[in-house]
């Protein structure tokens, strides 16, 4: 077909409409960086949370003592220029135990998150895009996983294995990837079915392509509002777990040092109010965080 | 003229997340529906005209506002009226469908139930009378086995047979205008035939005026007495139907008619009407429709153009209307 | 002409809860080189899963494809994948069809890079460049994401990732009936240049008998899982054997208001359901010409006309005015 003057003029038109009317770009970023304009609590745990983290990387910086440094002439005092937290039964800074006790915390608060993230995700993927048997296998086994209480089962694990650290992290991933498995296979149910989807299955796009080029990266947004969540759910849960005696007794977590000061509850009650702050003040933070990106990230995940 | 109702200047914003002005959805609407008559506002998505609707019957969004203009119904202006005064009127004096009448109808209660309970409260009929009213309302519009209808839930119906039901539900409240946004767009043609009929009988009956807003020129030709084109929030041409098909004047009209299929013999380009519907916060400052008029001159890309009598109450809003003799396809 | 598609025998059945959804039942046609077939019929006739089968996305039941010349059920892996290249899909919803994670450059390359298209990324990238063009969107928006474009621009995007593989037939569901009539008339005559452009073939599926009029060469109609009329469009649409096409015909509302008082047909009655759908004839519950042969036999596909084709066992006569 012939071009006239008209249909250049009209081509060269439309470009400059097509250009003009380009959408602002308002994706997951922008509508997060949005959420903590107005959602002051979630900036708040956020500022925390960083706090927190700078506070454990930079330990021997902030703290005066040695966390580990008896000083029987010290013992159970309170508060005080000196000790900004008193200090405990065997004379230790209570202030440099909580920022020490925050490193290895923190680490129980990522690490099993982070393991029962990708196996979560790994095996939630599977469960749904395969189905089938591979689906019905995994699933049971999550099932089994969420109905035992997560408390019992984490203990069980405890004894078996044996009390160290790492034993911990094993037993919280255990208890946390069935969750996740869950929502990863939904959404991935439900991401199967979209157009998108069909279109590059159409195309000859393999298998694996689709999962990871389309479905994992549309399942992110909502694994980062999980994994921001199972964080302080991991922190309670050593804390818990630590206080009835079940933890490593050798790592001076918040909850180790809680369940160490509860004899001295009525005399030096700073003795577990300093630790247990900082469990609340870190869970909370996190709750906060986790609940502003969900609000962000949902709106866009239904468009 | 008598008119049921009267929409003057009606100007609606929109306020929109992280944007500190607010859009201008409608801008200066003027708009009357004859009684008993029925008129279409036509125009593509986000041109205003379900905003419109909304506007006068007070169910905007959270996010919208009316700014100012009047709507003048049965002497009231609905604009200043309370949300109490306005649901007495969307229950008896005016009905309203939607595309979707899913919305319009509360999943968790059977669907004859809900047209009954409409028929108590507003003829005050007792429980045995409305529900015999109801099932020979439902079988008027052409719901088949109304008994067994009566006791199910909307989700259980399809699409055709829901629309029908809030027919039925307006020819019991044989309300004095019913506003169709969109009625039939989501379903089949034959469906669509049926219950376009279905209007027009019920309008025949009852004298409903009709305000039925539709992207569908189909649809407009086959159902409306007038007929309001609307672009970018303003309305650009008015004119009776027969007029508005056999010589409408407005550029964007004229695209809009050279575009559909029906009219273009095959192997012959559709008319394009280039680019798309400005940006509500980027209006061209003259006329809205100029950036993508091929006829527009310096003036319309300066200045407003106001809306002009063609004559016969055909309003044109273009410097430049096209005249009849004027070929379609420039 | 040369026959580049054929369905013989198509059937696909999905087992539900309360019974057997018969989608598609029986259904042989074949399209030629270079023409556009129209495929029309109403929400749950089945059209689209008919659009799916062919393309591969569906497995039928039974009954098979053959693309050029291929039984594409005999056929496996590399093989099945070069021969798959030739017949591309352009989806109805163009919020849908794009992955809002990826960026629109991205999303055309896509089936570049799953058949190993092109010598590297760069060049790659040169073609999604021009294809861009070709569709109408600026090359320089390659790295925007969908969410910012319209949906005419979306499926102009679509088109470009359907051509990516330079394919020789191209299934259209439904492409224009989520847009607006002015965006519709663009994406149609993109689609008309680009037939033209690359002697593509179009299997044109859709609702609106409108558009399909304007498009194709020829239409076939279906209802309920069956063709009930397959002929040139305007021996079709001007002659109407079928009494079904008849009332879908008189059902469309025409832009032009000087018809509306005209003597039409409705159809009375709702749809059947594919999941028992009636015996004999399907049309048989809602016909007025039904009979008792009608509710037992089946009718066959018939040639009534040099190739216009109804199955029915009381075709309308000429001009027949129901």
């Amino acid at each position: 077909m012939k071009k006239t003057q008209r249909d250049l003029y009209t081509a060269r038109l439309s470009k400059q409409i097509l250009d003009a009317d380009l959408q602002p770009d308002v994706g997951v970023r922008a509508s997060i960086i949005n959420m903590f304009r107005t959602n002051h609590a979630a900036l708040a745990g956020l500022i925390v949370i960083l706090l927190i983290i700078l506070a454990a990387v930079f330990a021997p910086l902030i703290t005066r003592y040695d966390p580990n440094a008896l000083n029987l002439a010290n013992m159970r005092k309170p508060p005080s220029a000196e000790h900004w937290f008193g200090t405990d039964d065997m004379g230790r800074d209570v202030f440099s135990r909580v920022i020490y006790g925050g490193r290895l915390s923190l680490m129980i608060g990522f690490v099993p998150s982070v393991i029962s993230l990708v196996l979560g995700t790994v095996l939630g993927l599977m469960a749904g895009y395969l189905g089938r048997h591979v689906d019905a296998v995994i699933m049971r086994l999550a099932d089994v996983v969420l109905a035992f209480p997560s408390l019992l089962l984490a203990m069980v694990v405890m004894y078996t294995l044996g009390s160290s650290i790492l034993n911990m992290f094993i037993a919280l991933s255990i208890i946390n990837w069935a969750g996740t498995a869950r929502v990863v296979r939904a959404q991935t149910l439900s991401l199967k079915e979209k157009e998108f989807v069909e279109a590059a299955r159409s195309m000859g796009v393999s298998r694996f392509s689709i999962v990871f080029k389309h479905i994992l990266p549309n399942c992110l947004p909502n694994l980062i509002v999980l994994f921001t969540l199972d964080i302080p759910g991991a922190i309670m849960w050593e804390s818990s777990m630590s206080f009835l005696g079940v933890g490593d007794p050798n790592a001076a977590s918040w909850g180790l040092m809680v369940s160490q000061g509860k004899s001295y509850a009525y005399m030096c009650p700073w003795l577990i109010l300093a630790p247990g702050l900082a469990i609340l003040v870190t869970v909370m933070a996190f709750n906060f965080l986790g609940d502003g990106l969900r609000d962000a990230i949902d709106p866009y995940m239904k468009t | 003229m008598d008119n049921i109702l009267e929409i003057k200047n009606l100007i609606t914003s929109f306020a929109s997340d992280g944007r500190k002005e607010r859009a201008i959805a409608v801008n200066g609407v003027d708009l009357a529906i004859p009684r008993g008559k029925t008129v279409g506002l036509v125009g593509e998505s986000g041109c205003g005209k379900s905003v419109t609707s909304l506007s006068v019957t007070g169910l905007l969004a959270e996010n919208g506002r009316v700014e100012s203009g009047e709507a003048l119904f049965q002497g009231r202006d609905l604009l200043r009226l309370s949300e109490k005064e306005l649901r007495a009127i969307r229950g008896n004096d005016i009905s309203m469908i939607f595309q979707e009448p899913m919305t319009s109808l509360n999943p968790v209660i059977p669907v004859g139930v809900q047209v009954a309970e409409a028929a108590r409260l507003h003829e005050g009929l007792d429980k045995a009378t409305a529900k015999a009213r109801t099932v020979e309302i439902m079988r008027k519009v052409g719901i088949p086995e109304p008994e067994r209808r009566y006791g199910q839930y909307p989700h259980q119906l399809s699409g055709g047979l829901r629309q029908r039901v809030m027919i039925a539900m307006g020819m019991l409240l044989k309300p004095d205008l019913l506003i169709a946004d969109e009625p039939t767009t989501a379903l089949d043609v034959s469906i669509e035939a049926q219950i376009l009929r279905l209007m027009r009988d019920l309008q025949r009956e009852n004298g409903t005026a009709i305000l039925m807003i539709t992207h569908n020129l189909g649809v407009v030709a086959e159902i409306c007495d007038e007929v309001y084109v609307m672009y970018a929030g303003e309305v650009v041409e008015r004119a009776d139907v027969f007029t508005l098909f056999k010589s409408c004047a407005h550029p964007y009209t004229r695209g809009l008619m050279g575009a559909l299929p029906r009219m273009t013999p095959k192997g012959q380009r559709l008319y394009n009407i280039r680019g798309t519907v400005p940006n509500l916060w980027a209006m061209p400052v003259g006329c809205r429709f100029a950036p993508r008029c091929e006829f527009a001159a310096e003036r319309c890309h300066g200045e407003k153009p106001p809306l002009l009598d063609l004559g016969g109450g055909h309003l044109c809003r273009c410097f430049a209307p096209r005249g009849l003799e004027d070929e379609h396809h420039g | 002409m040369d026959e580049l598609l054929r369905a013989e025998r198509l059937v696909k059945e999905f087992p539900v809860k309360r019974g057997v959804v018969h989608a598609v039942s029986d259904v042989s046609f074949s399209i030629r080189k270079g023409e556009t077939l129209g495929l029309v019929g109403e929400s749950g006739c089945g059209k689209s899963t008919l659009g799916k089968l062919l393309i591969d996305l569906l497995t039928p039941t039974s009954g098979a494809v053959w693309f050029r010349g291929e039984d594409l059920s005999r056929m496996k892996g590399q093989a099945l994948r070069t021969l798959r290249r030739g017949m591309q899909m352009i989806f109805q919803d163009p919020y849908a069809s794009l992955d809002p994670r990826m960026r629109v450059g991205d999303i055309i390359m896509e089936p570049m890079n799953a058949h190993r298209v092109g010598k590297n990324r760069a060049e790659r990238v040169e073609m999604v460049r021009e294809l861009m063009d070709q569709v109408g969107i600026r090359p320089e928006l390659f790295n925007r994401y969908p969410h910012q474009f319209s949906g005419g621009q979306r499926q102009r995007i679509g088109i470009a990732r359907a051509l990516a593989l330079n394919p020789e037939l191209v299934i259209c569901d439904e492409p224009v009936s989520a847009l607006d009539v002015s965006i519709q008339a663009q994406i149609l005559n993109l689609l008309g240049d680009l037939q033209q452009q690359r002697s593509l073939t179009y299997l044109f599926i859709s609702h609106d008998l409108n558009v399909v009029r304007y498009l194709s060469d020829r239409v076939a109609v279906m209802f309920l899982g069956q063709f009930c009329e397959l002929s040139p469009t305007e021996q079709l649409y001007a002659q109407p054997r079928h009494p079904y096409t008849r009332f879908l015909l008189d059902a469309v509302p025409q832009p032009d208001p000087t018809l509306r008082d005209a003597e039409r047909a409705l159809l009375v009655g709702e749809v059947s359901s594919p999941v028992n759908p009636p015996s004999g004839c399907r049309f048989h519950p809602r016909c007025p010409y039904a009979d008792a042969r009608c509710r037992q036999e089946k009718p066959d596909l018939v040639e009534m006309a040099p190739g216009h084709l109804c199955a029915c066992h009381h075709p309308l006569a000429d001009r027949e005015i129901l």
